[in-house]
């Protein structure tokens, strides 16, 4: 098991500070959102292209987490998985009721003008190309992609996020994997 | 034989982690090349975007907002609330200033652009005054008292959001901040104090009771993570936004002592919370401030408890809420002062005398208490007389000793 996690901070020290917000405490709240913006900006924006959307969506997440939180358990999945999932959630909604179509257009995500041309750049065309094809994968298929590939969550972190099986973890990855390599194929005929 | 979703997550790991290359991989498992071999490609393909952080500006800001909308939206104290709370409770969740359009048409001498342009200027940038400006143009189209207080309370809010982003650089800059925060609270309550209608001026003392209590908790979030040559403006800061908040709750007492004992409650158990959090980091100073100001305001609890009193009112509900609240704060209270100096055991003491009064205060006869429970209370025609400060009681169980344990 990991001493630290991603945010550098120790284990025992999150856990400290959830168990201080699950109570109620303002304060631990405001330093797990120190600890997390962060991550959860960079994971907003890769799925919107945008900042003023990433801006937006990312101060919804940490209301909705404050909110959650006294629901909140520990369990195999960290804290930032629990973070990641309110943020797809947000992100699904938000596109839904924003754009005429429920699937991201990424030709619009990505010119638009708040998009970081360097980012796009340092992206490289391969990378958009599966960055859009992953958002082309139905529900489950694209967070277990999101949250293994672009996150770096293990299975087992991943099935406690999801409320899945390890196994079916496995399986959802070898569906989403192919279904890539479909919607990537037809891109190129 | 392994299914090749289980094959398939072995290899991506084991490529991954460095343990094996794709060809090792494909090597590995022959039959099964012509399937794995480009589902491997592709996972491999998938690799995380580049690192984009947030702005610091949009750091600070986001927190402060979250801190604002947090104690904005949350039930004040341990009960339940008498009323739905629905009495001019406004949000304060701040979005970026924007400016109505009868404002940018009488911005003849800024221009528009300009306006835009400052509104995410902060002390020290060449637009600050532009800024400044703006808001003394919104100040004179405000006509309402509490429309007034509201935008005042934005205001606010708006120079913790500009000395959070500028303590780090400037401390020259911060004072500037924490200057207009000074001048937007004291407006603030200068118009609460002006509405002659009580029920109205009642929701802008809760409004500003409970804008304050969130700022106090930014201002200690702060004052944690900026230099040490800032630090003195943020405590004196935090000053400010603590004497605001007991001059609202004073004033919201006379009309709503109930209301006034929910957020009473509320913000004393949040400096509870901020002395453990110095506490347990051997901040021995920022233990002490919390809890002196823990102290003052189980004394103001006390003026609202003796100003419901006054009005002849029920205070069943308030001494309830006051019993349950002391139980609880004498618990974090030990917890505080077991093995710690001398300087915190002996604010803890004052702290624990300081709330001596809340002990008892029930209808009902409550079994005799240790020094860390609540203490007996007789019910008696003497209850509902102030008492002096060692409480409401003669009684009462509760040790003025203030011993704690070890």
């Amino acid at each position: 098991m990991r001493e630290h996690d991603e945010t550098g901070e120790t284990i025992d020290e999150v856990d400290r500070l959830l168990d201080r917000a699950v109570s109620g405490d303002a304060d631990a709240f405001g330093k797990l959102y120190d600890m997390y913006v962060d991550r959860v900006y960079r994971h907003i924006y890769y799925r919107t292209g945008s900042v003023a959307d990433t801006e937006d969506l990312t101060q919804q997440v940490f209301i909705k987490a404050w909110q959650a939180i006294p629901r909140y358990r520990k369990t195999a999945s960290p804290f930032a998985a629990w973070l990641i999932k309110i943020s797809h959630n947000l992100v699904i909604d938000y596109y839904r009721s924003n754009k005429a179509s429920t699937s991201l257009d990424f030709d619009v995500v990505d010119s638009n003008r708040d998009s970081n041309p360097a980012y796009l750049a340092e992206s490289g065309f391969a990378r958009q190309q599966i960055r859009r094809a992953i958002f082309e994968l139905p529900g489950d298929q694209q967070q277990v992609v999101l949250l293994r590939f672009i996150e770096g969550f293990s299975y087992p972190e991943i099935a406690a996020s999801l409320g899945k099986s390890e196994g079916a973890v496995r399986v959802i990855q070898h569906r989403a994997l192919a279904k890539l390599k479909k919607i990537l194929e037809k891109e190129k005929q | 034989m392994k299914s090749l979703e289980d094959v398939l997550a072995r290899c991506i790991e084991d490529i991954q982690a460095g343990r094996a290359s794709l060809a090792d991989c494909l090597e590995r498992y022959p039959d099964r090349r012509g399937e794995l071999e480009p589902l491997l490609k592709i996972a491999l393909s998938i690799e995380p975007p580049p690192d984009v952080r947030p702005s610091d500006a949009f750091r600070v800001r986001a927190r402060v907002n979250l801190m604002e909308h947090i104690h904005a939206t949350r039930p004040a104290g341990r009960t339940a609330s008498r009323t739905g709370g629905g009495r001019f409770k406004r949000a304060v969740w701040l979005k970026p200033v924007t400016i109505s359009m009868a404002v940018i048409l009488l911005l003849g001498t800024l221009g528009t652009g300009t306006a835009f342009a400052a509104q995410d200027s902060l002390p020290g940038d060449t637009l600050y005054p532009a800024k400044i400006g703006t808001e003394q143009l919104q100040r004179a189209l405000t006509f309402d008292e509490d429309d007034g207080v509201a935008l005042e309370l934005k205001f606010a809010g708006t120079r913790l959001e500009e000395m959070g982003a500028v303590a780090a650089e400037s401390p020259d800059d911060a004072a500037v901040a924490a200057a207009g925060y000074q001048r937007n609270l004291e407006r603030a309550l200068s118009l609460s104090e002006r509405l002659e209608d009580g029920t109205a001026r009642a929701g802008v003392m809760e409004t500003i009771a409970l804008t304050t209590a969130g700022h106090l908790e930014i201002l200690d979030g702060l004052e944690d993570t900026v230099p040490g040559a800032v630090r003195e403006t943020i405590m004196n800061t935090r000053e400010t936004a603590f004497n605001g908040h007991r001059g609202a709750l004073t004033g919201l007492a006379t009309e709503d002592p109930e209301k006034a004992t929910e957020i009473n409650l509320d913000t004393t158990g949040g400096r509870l919370n901020r002395a453990g959090n110095c506490a347990a980091r051997d901040d021995v100073e920022g233990t002490i401030a919390a809890l002196n100001q823990f102290e003052m305001l189980n004394r103001l609890g006390q003026e609202i408890y003796q100003t419901a009193l006054q009005t002849g009112m029920d205070t069943t509900l308030i001494r309830q809420m006051n019993n349950r609240a002391a139980a609880e704060h004498l618990t974090i209270l030990n917890g505080i002062g077991t093995g710690s100096s001398g300087e915190i055991r002996a604010a803890v003491e004052r702290g624990i005398q300081s709330s001596q009064w809340r002990y008892g205060q029930t209808d009902t006869e409550q079994p005799g208490g240790d020094e860390t429970g609540p203490g007996t209370a007789t019910p008696g025609p003497d209850d509902d007389k102030p008492g002096g400060s060692q409480g409401q009681s003669d009684t009462s169980g509760a040790s003025g000793s203030g011993k704690y344990g070890k």
